[in-house]
């Protein structure tokens, strides 16, 4: 579904956030990419769209090679979430907000009015429809900024720290939610008990390189391995 | 730091009260946006001596105000921002246009005067008209009918993404206004000479800002033009709150009501 191959990515005032990453992400796999702050998860992210362009390596999602001229569709199957819902919505109300996607790829009124209330029902948020973007909770502005994601119906769903923000119970009931999307995804996480609970795999980034990758049983109870990539075990299992 | 708060929240209120549910919030928004614009044009369409023919034009925000049930203060606050630039602009008239123009009740009024009058009373009645129709129609209603008028798409992208980023910008000045407040609890504003730092940073973190909202709106599919939905018909009501205000306006306009209010007024 997902391949990354030897890519480096600097930013235009030369830092490489970057260096020879290499990943792969199965069909319907859930692969959680952890790593302390500044360690380039969100900046791989934005390079799997294409927002930065690696200089050097290879993306690809389904075959198809990540490069400027199929952006277009590249974001139709790919879906971010970014960390910060104020980031994401901004349009007058929510219906519009996730209306914004399918009518920027031409679908007709009928088929955008059908992918909204699709996706508004898969998050459980019908109810938030006309309200205001800005006005909504924390938690529900995460599941709006997701909404509009969906709408799009992407394949690959790449999230940049969905539980940040959120308190204890919006967070459990979230990830509740995604283990109900059929979809596979990506998530940038500090959430290590979220990692291990619902992921099949785990990737771990340290200073812009792929520190250790694996189970994540084994690599997050890996308390040595934990320390040595500047995180901590999960807190489901410190005592 | 109470006024930054109130910005935020006055910035909503009008949003609020456009989701109202009066006759007028009902209406097609084509229609109160062409009805705005003909409103606005017949009232700065007057010589600026003329007082005495603006003064019928008051009765729009009157009537429109109750029967829209907007409340009057969150409009008065806003016009409160506007009355001072044409005040200013307005005021020199009254010192180099001295001729006097006439009596009223044994007191001389100058030319000067009453253009300025006349320049304060046309601000503030624009000024109404357009916080009434944002006050009875959502901005994505607005911004739809402005698309459907051909008003060129990046202007009104423009317009909506004005809007939702200075409710951002205001955010993000009162989140560092509040942090500053805490670390230096002495002051109750900013020194002047931290204003410089605090102003810069204001600037990147909305450039940051601005950065990312793009980001995710390319992610989306954005390629710099913008679809709204347009789902809204118009009725018979509409018919007849067209042209029925129409006329109404064009004779105010150009029926000399001031014979029959009495020479007194006449100028
Ligand atoms: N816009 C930018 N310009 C320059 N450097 C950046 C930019 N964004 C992030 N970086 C740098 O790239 C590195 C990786 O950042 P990021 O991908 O945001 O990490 P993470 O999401 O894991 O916290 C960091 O060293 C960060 O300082
Ligand atoms: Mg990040």
């Amino acid at each position: 579904m997902l391949n990354i191959e030897n890519i480096q990515v600097e930013y235009p005032d030369g830092l490489k956030a970057l260096t020879k990453v290499s990943l792969n992400v199965e069909k319907g796999q859930n692969v959680a990419v952890v790593g302390a702050n500044g360690a380039g998860k969100s900046t791989l992210i934005l390079s799997i769209v294409g927002i930065m362009l690696p200089q050097m390596g290879s993306i690809s999602i389904d075959g198809m090679r990540v490069n400027k001229q199929n952006l277009r569709e590249i974001r139709k199957k790919a879906g971010v979430v970014f960390q910060n819902p104020d980031d994401q919505l901004f349009m007058c109300n929510v219906y519009d907000d996730i209306a914004f996607g399918p009518r920027n790829y031409k679908f007709t009124e009928a088929q955008t009015d059908e992918r909204v209330w699709a996706s508004l029902a898969a998050l459980g948020v019908e109810h938030l429809a006309e309200r205001s973007s800005h006005k909504l909770s924390g938690g529900e502005k995460r599941r709006i900024a997701i909404a509009a994601v969906l709408a799009l119906q992407p394949e690959l769903l790449l999230l940049d720290e969905p539980t940040s923000f959120l308190d204890p119970k919006a967070r459990r009931k979230l990830i509740e939610t995604f283990t109900e999307l059929p979809l596979t995804k990506l998530i940038a996480t500090h959430d290590l008990d979220m990692a291990l609970d619902l992921c099949e795999k785990v990737i771990v980034l340290k200073e812009g390189k792929v520190f250790a990758e694996g189970v994540p049983k084994e690599i997050l109870l890996n308390e040595e391995l934990m320390q040595e990539s500047g995180l901590e075990l999960p807190l489901s299992c410190k005592r | 730091m109470a006024h930054i708060k109130n910005a935020v929240r006055d910035l909503h209120t009008l949003e609020d009260l456009a989701a109202g549910t009066t006759v007028i919030h009902r209406l097609h928004p084509l229609v109160k946006i062409i009805t705005t614009l003909l409103y606005i044009v017949l009232v700065i369409s007057f010589n600026r001596y003329n007082l005495s023919g603006l003064i019928p034009f008051v009765f729009y925000p009157v009537i429109l105000m109750a029967l829209a049930e907007i409340p009057y203060r969150p409009l008065f606050y806003r016009l409160l921002v506007a009355l001072p630039f044409a005040f200013f602009a307005g005021i020199s008239n009254v010192f180099f246009d001295r001729e006097v123009a006439l009596y009223l009740g044994g007191m001389a009024f100058s030319y000067g005067f009453i253009a300025f009058v006349s320049l304060l009373l046309k601000t503030f009645l624009t000024v109404m008209a357009v916080l009434i129709l944002a006050a009875t129609t959502s901005l994505s209603q607005i911004s739809c009918q402005l698309a459907r008028l051909k008003v060129p798409n990046i202007l009104v992208m423009q317009i909506i993404m004005t809007y939702r980023y200075l409710g951002v910008l205001i955010h993000e000045a009162y989140t560092m206004f509040t942090a500053y407040i805490l670390r230096s609890p002495q002051h109750k504003v900013i020194k002047m000479k931290d204003m410089g730092s605090f102003l810069g940073g204001l600037l990147l973190r909305s450039f940051d800002r601005a950065d990312r909202l793009y980001a995710a709106m390319k992610c989306r599919g954005f390629g710099g033009s913008f679809t709204i939905s347009d789902d809204a018909v118009v009725k018979r009501a509409d018919w007849f709150y067209l042209l029925g205000l129409t006329a109404i306006l064009l004779v105010l306009r150009y029926v000399n009501f001031s014979v029959w209010l009495g020479n007194s007024l006449n100028i």
